[in-house]
């Protein structure tokens, strides 16, 4: 998997750009009126990120991503520290994260998502389908959780629960620009 | 006596007299005023002793009636103890009774479906199959029906039993129970005919599943006493009395009056005899006549011996109004033939389905009763791995139990519309109470099938929630540009299949664990979704067999990983 040796040095620099962006911003640190206040509608950055440590599984789930929403703009992280860090200065729509990670699981990178914005919409992908992982991300407050390999229904389930919770369609996005 | 006693001592004696000298003698008029005076005092003790004799007159008195009435509430508490005594000692021998009553009925039927069920086993005895199942499928109802009266009655005995009142179209619940035992009766060489004598409500506010429950039973008691003849359901209303009449009228055997009396008492058919000659549980008509009670109505009985019978059953009419009563024969037809069901055969499907049950029998028939359809079934045993494989899979629609082991179907649904999983989730449940339902469907079931299965209900929800064969496929495409991509990091995987099969060698020689359980991490989370599902199968037990300390068994499995992987290495002539 060498060949992904130049994404992952672009993703570094994205990385050291969203601390650098993100560490200014006081607010996103969690507690604050910002945080408090659920009428105003969060500002998103970007609609999706990505987290897992393999490289050619974020391309892919990036992929089918795109394939049912259209031109999404995708931020990718390799584990739950750079997750944390590219959540706050992204503020994405979708958060997937694997729980599988070096450093900050997954899960616990949920946990601290769901405690810096309760709101967030944040679904697990594993590659392990142990109900007890399912049990411990739902009641964290996990919005989903989606088993690799990838099936492109449960991707699509994942964007008509988000367009149910937050009334933004990101599965006509496609029909849009296909249009 | 005793108030006396007090007085003579305080009297003076005569005796200090005699010691006296004669000219001390008192003088007359002192003994005449001492005399006076012991005859107020002994009149006085003697109205004082009155007094007392008479208080403790009084007192005996009173404790004489203290001790009637103690004997008397003491007899009435005694007769109520013995009267309880022996109610209880009657409903026990009634309990005792209607157990050794109900093991002889369950053991009838299982017998058969035993004996038969084994003469099926045995190659040699040359029975008809058809005959042979048929009686077993009879029995099994049978048996069903048992089980079913007594929780019935439990539930009545236990105050348990709630009613669903909906709005019962009156021609509808006529013409189902007509096309349910109309059959029986034909088979059995009898007439059966519904009398509709019109005008009549259009509909009633009442639980149509208990209404029918009752008229059922009648006419089963109807066909089942009845030699030769008809069987007649009636239906008529009296507008003035706001009373509907539901009666089933046969040419039957008839019942003595003694017989009647005791018809709607729990445990108790005419009489044993009766039990062994027609078999039944002997609760049906109690039940009947509880649950018109609980529906504000009553049933009742009139028979000729040898000549017939008629139950009827009379409910209060929420609609007294005649204006809107159907009146005209024509009206009433069309009214009969409204959502008519189409009988079910087998559909044509496609898709897959999965199955969560934990009974082997049921499996068994659910598979039968799918695969014929031409949908493919997997079968789990219990709900966490219905939520494992569902997860996993691509299935069209998923057959949950919801009594399993390990965790049950409720936890199972809940688990996966939390986990943002969307396919149709029907239940499989024998409670189908309404809250049972409506609870099944808050939860997230889409559909609730009743165990046992009925077949055409069964194939309907089928049909409704899987594609049908020819039809283009659910499942959301793929377009060419994924396919692109996906082929491209198909291409990026198999060229690095070298790179991973030294590391994975060296990993394995070296026994580093925490490479091994790396490489297969990342092969099993990508593999299978670039078109490599064995590799994603066999890096599996890798990286759990590493989680579970057991490096020998990782090393083992590794062995077939590698294998897989030296087949699926590209040649050497497309690396250009």
């Amino acid at each position: 998997m060498s060949q992904h040796s130049e994404s992952d040095a672009a993703l570094d620099a994205l990385i050291a750009d969203a601390a650098a962006s993100a560490r200014p911003e006081g607010e996103d640190s969690g507690e604050g009126a910002g945080a408090a206040a659920p009428a105003v509608q969060p500002a998103h950055d970007c609609d999706v990120l990505i987290a897992d440590d393999t490289g050619a599984s974020r391309e892919l789930l990036a992929a089918i991503l795109r394939n049912f929403g259209g031109p999404l703009e995708i931020r990718e992280a390799r584990n739950g520290q750079e997750a944390l860090l590219q959540w706050r200065r992204w503020r994405p729509r979708i958060t997937l994260l694997d729980i599988d990670m070096p450093g900050l699981d997954g899960l616990a990178a949920l946990q601290r998502l769901r405690q810096e914005d309760p709101g967030c919409f944040v679904a697990i992908v594993s590659g392990g389908s142990s109900v007890d992982n399912v049990k411990q991300a739902l009641a964290l407050g996990a919005a989903g959780f989606v088993i690799k390999p990838y099936k492109p229904q449960r991707i699509v389930d994942l964007l008509e629960r988000y367009r149910e919770r937050s009334g933004h369609d990101l599965l006509s996005r496609r029909r849009a620009a296909a249009g | 006596m005793s108030a006396e006693r007090p007085h003579g001592q305080a009297a003076p004696a005569p005796a200090p007299a005699l010691a006296v000298p004669a000219p001390a003698r008192p003088p007359r008029d002192l003994l005449q005023r001492r005399l006076a005076r012991e005859k107020a005092a002994r009149r006085q003790a003697e109205r004082l002793l009155e007094e007392k004799s008479r208080e403790l007159y009084d007192t005996h008195v009173e404790l004489q009636t203290l001790i009637v009435e103690l004997d008397s509430v003491v007899a009435a508490r005694t007769a109520e103890a013995v009267a309880a005594r022996d109610e209880a000692v009657a409903a026990s021998q009634a309990k005792s009774a209607f157990l050794a009553n109900m093991s002889h009925e369950i053991r009838t039927p299982l017998a058969s479906i035993i004996g038969f069920a084994e003469l099926l086993l045995d190659e040699n005895a040359g029975i008809d199959r058809d005959e042979a199942l048929q009686t077993i499928a009879d029995n099994g109802r049978h048996l069903l029906q048992i089980i079913s009266d007594i929780l019935d009655v439990s539930k009545i005995e236990a105050e348990g039993l709630q009613l669903d009142p909906v709005d019962v179209r009156l021609p509808v619940l006529l013409r189902e129970v007509e096309q349910m035992m109309g059959p029986r009766a034909r088979e059995k060489g009898l007439v059966f005919q519904v009398d509709a004598q019109l005008p009549l409500p259009p509909g009633l506010h009442a639980d149509d599943v208990r209404l029918k429950q009752v008229l059922i039973n009648f006419c089963s008691n109807a066909i089942k006493f009845t030699p030769q003849g008809s069987v007649t359901l009636r239906a008529r209303a009296d507008a003035a009395a706001g009373q509907l009449e539901l009666a089933v009228l046969d040419t039957g055997i008839g019942l003595s009056a003694a017989q009647r009396e005791r018809l709607f008492q729990p445990f108790a058919q005419a009489d044993t005899s009766t039990t062994r000659q027609f078999g039944g549980t002997g609760l049906g008509l109690y039940i009947c006549r509880q649950l018109a009670l609980m529906m504000g109505g009553d049933v009742g009985v009139e028979s000729v011996p040898w000549e017939g019978s008629c139950f009827s059953l009379r409910l209060p009419l929420a609609q007294p109004d005649c204006a809107a009563w159907i009146a005209q024969p024509a009206q009433w037809l069309q009214a009969s033939r409204a959502g008519h069901p189409v009988q079910a055969s087998v559909p044509a499907l496609l898709g897959d389905v999965l199955l969560a049950e934990d009974g082997e029998h049921n499996q068994r028939l659910i598979r039968a009763l799918v695969e014929v359809t031409g949908a493919r079934l997997e079968v789990v045993d219990n709900g966490e791995q219905a939520v494992q494989q569902a997860l996993c899979g691509d299935h069209d629609l998923v057959l949950m139990d919801m009594q399993m082991p390990v965790m049950d179907g409720v936890t199972a649904v809940q688990m996966l519309r939390g986990s943002g999983y969307r396919t149709p989730i029907v239940a499989l449940t024998a409670n189908v109470m309404r809250h049972d339902v409506e609870t099944y469907r808050q939860i997230g079931c889409d559909d609730v099938l009743a165990k046992p299965i009925d077949r055409s209900r069964f194939y309907a929800v089928l049909a409704q929630r899987l594609p049908a064969a020819g039809a283009a496929a659910m499942d959301p495409a793929l377009d060419d540009r994924l396919q692109a991509e996906v082929s491209r990091l198909a291409d990026a995987f198999r060229r690095d299949m070298p790179d991973t099969l030294q590391r994975l060698e060296q990993a394995m020689h070296a026994r580093h664990a925490a490479e091994l359980r790396q490489l297969a991490h990342r092969i099993k989370g990508l593999a299978g979704s670039l078109g490599f599902p064995e590799l994603t199968a066999l890096a599996a037990p890798v990286e759990m067999a590493v989680l579970a300390g057991d490096v020998d068994r990782a090393l083992q499995h590794s062995a077939g990983l590698v294998a897989a992987l030296q087949r699926l290495r590209p040649e050497p002539e497309t690396r250009t």
